[in-house]
């Protein structure tokens, strides 16, 4: 089945079609989800609620080529991850940042295997684990993470900045020295 | 973005793609439960509606067929008066229960008339019965001197109770049937107590008897 045939049988609110885009896509967006918010069964609540949503919003939705479909269930998850953590995770703490200070380089960490890129990932506190992840992974600007945590943009470049320091300690405390 | 920060996002990305071992199926069944919640109510209102509808037509229909069995009574009523010369109807009333009280045979009425036994005239005690009981008494007094003569005095006959004739429906469908007997219709409860016939009604039926059709 195309991806256009599929949207148009979930936009007929089919439920063969819903049960097809869940088991294609349910997989990476629980992994998405689970990038957010750590545990199992949070992440499970939110690809739930995601669908959910996805099933009732479909019908507005406009496909735009190939992976438009997956895009548009990816945003909506990751909005749904932000929901679940602003309602339990404070981001708006002001926090100022020595701008004399280097910006970190990810150099050692990008050489990691994935698996363990991401365990350090989770590994991260959540507010820079929220930034890194919408920063790194999802590629939205400072001025759209601020939006979407309803933060100050300085707020959010400290977030990251810190995130990434982060990584490199842990790094560094785990005998990673790639590239010396 | 920054080339390593590049390496990264397409590294995390790719191992999106990799197969994971979670409890899918558990969440689609939570995700299609309120589907199914939805259903079943539907079902519910459904069946409400459908039971709703089934009692309005019984009920209509109900409606329809005692209209239908009035219309009928009536029109039965209507020719059972034009075929009856002498039928009293006495109520217009259709819903009611009727059925004929009573049609008296010929026979019945000379049964009935002689209803009071007249006592006996003083003559006949004087010509007959006296003699009869000092021929008693004589014989009484042969074997019992001792023993006064009793005189017996005759007494009046006691009336007896008359007993009306109630016909059911099939004996008086068919005295409906024949323009000979009249019957009237049993509307209350007094009318079917029990009451002796007059010498009036018998007149009246006697009456009819003797008409010529």
């Amino acid at each position: 089945m195309t991806e256009s045939e599929l949207i148009h049988l979930c936009q007929q609110a089919s439920p063969r079609g819903q049960q097809e885009l869940f088991d294609r896509w349910a997989d990476s967006l629980y992994r998405v989800a689970l990038r957010y918010v750590k545990t199992d069964v949070d992440a499970e609540d939110i690809v739930m609620m995601s669908f959910t949503k996805a099933f009732r919003h479909i019908t507005s939705f406009r496909p735009q080529g190939e992976g438009s479909l997956h895009a548009w269930l990816r945003k909506i998850v990751v909005n749904e991850s932000l929901g679940w953590l602003r309602r339990r995770h404070n981001f708006n703490m002001v926090e100022s940042l020595d701008d004399t200070l280097p910006v970190p380089d990810l150099n050692d960490v990008c050489h990691l295997p994935a698996e363990d890129i991401l365990r350090l990932v989770m590994e991260l506190p959540a507010g820079y684990r929220t930034v890194f992840n919408l920063h790194v992974v999802e590629g939205y600007s400072h001025q759209e993470i601020a939006e979407q945590l309803g933060i100050s943009e300085s707020t959010a470049r400290t977030q990251l900045f810190k995130a990434k320091a982060q990584l490199k300690k842990m790094l560094i405390r785990e005998g990673f020295q790639y590239g010396t | 973005m920054e080339h390593s920060e590049q390496l990264i996002q397409h590294k995390l990305r790719q191992l999106e793609s990799q197969p994971v071992k979670w409890n899918k199926q558990a969440t689609w069944l939570r995700l299609e439960k309120p589907r199914r919640k939805r259903i079943s109510v539907f079902a519910y209102a459904a069946a409400a509606l459908v039971i709703v509808v089934g009692s309005w037509v019984l009920y209509d229909s109900m409606k329809f067929n005692s209209s239908a069995l009035h219309d009928r009574i009536a029109a039965l009523e209507i020719r059972l008066a034009q075929a009856g010369d002498k039928l009293i109807l006495a109520s217009p009333d259709p819903g009611r229960m009727c059925a004929p009280e009573m049609a008296v045979q010929p026979q019945e009425i000379q049964r009935v008339k002689p209803r009071i036994k007249p006592a006996l005239p003083s003559v006949l005690i004087a010509d007959q019965l006296k003699p009869a009981i000092d021929s008693t008494q004589r014989t009484t007094v042969a074997l019992q001197p001792q023993e006064q003569p009793t005189v017996t005095e005759p007494t009046a006959a006691v009336e007896r109770p008359s007993i009306p004739i109630i016909l059911g429906r099939s004996q008086g469908a068919a005295y409906a049937r024949s323009k000979r007997f009249s019957f009237r219709l049993i509307l209350s409860d007094p009318d079917l107590t029990e009451q002796p016939i007059t010498v009036s009604e018998v007149d009246i039926v006697a009456g009819l008897k003797q008409k010529p059709n």
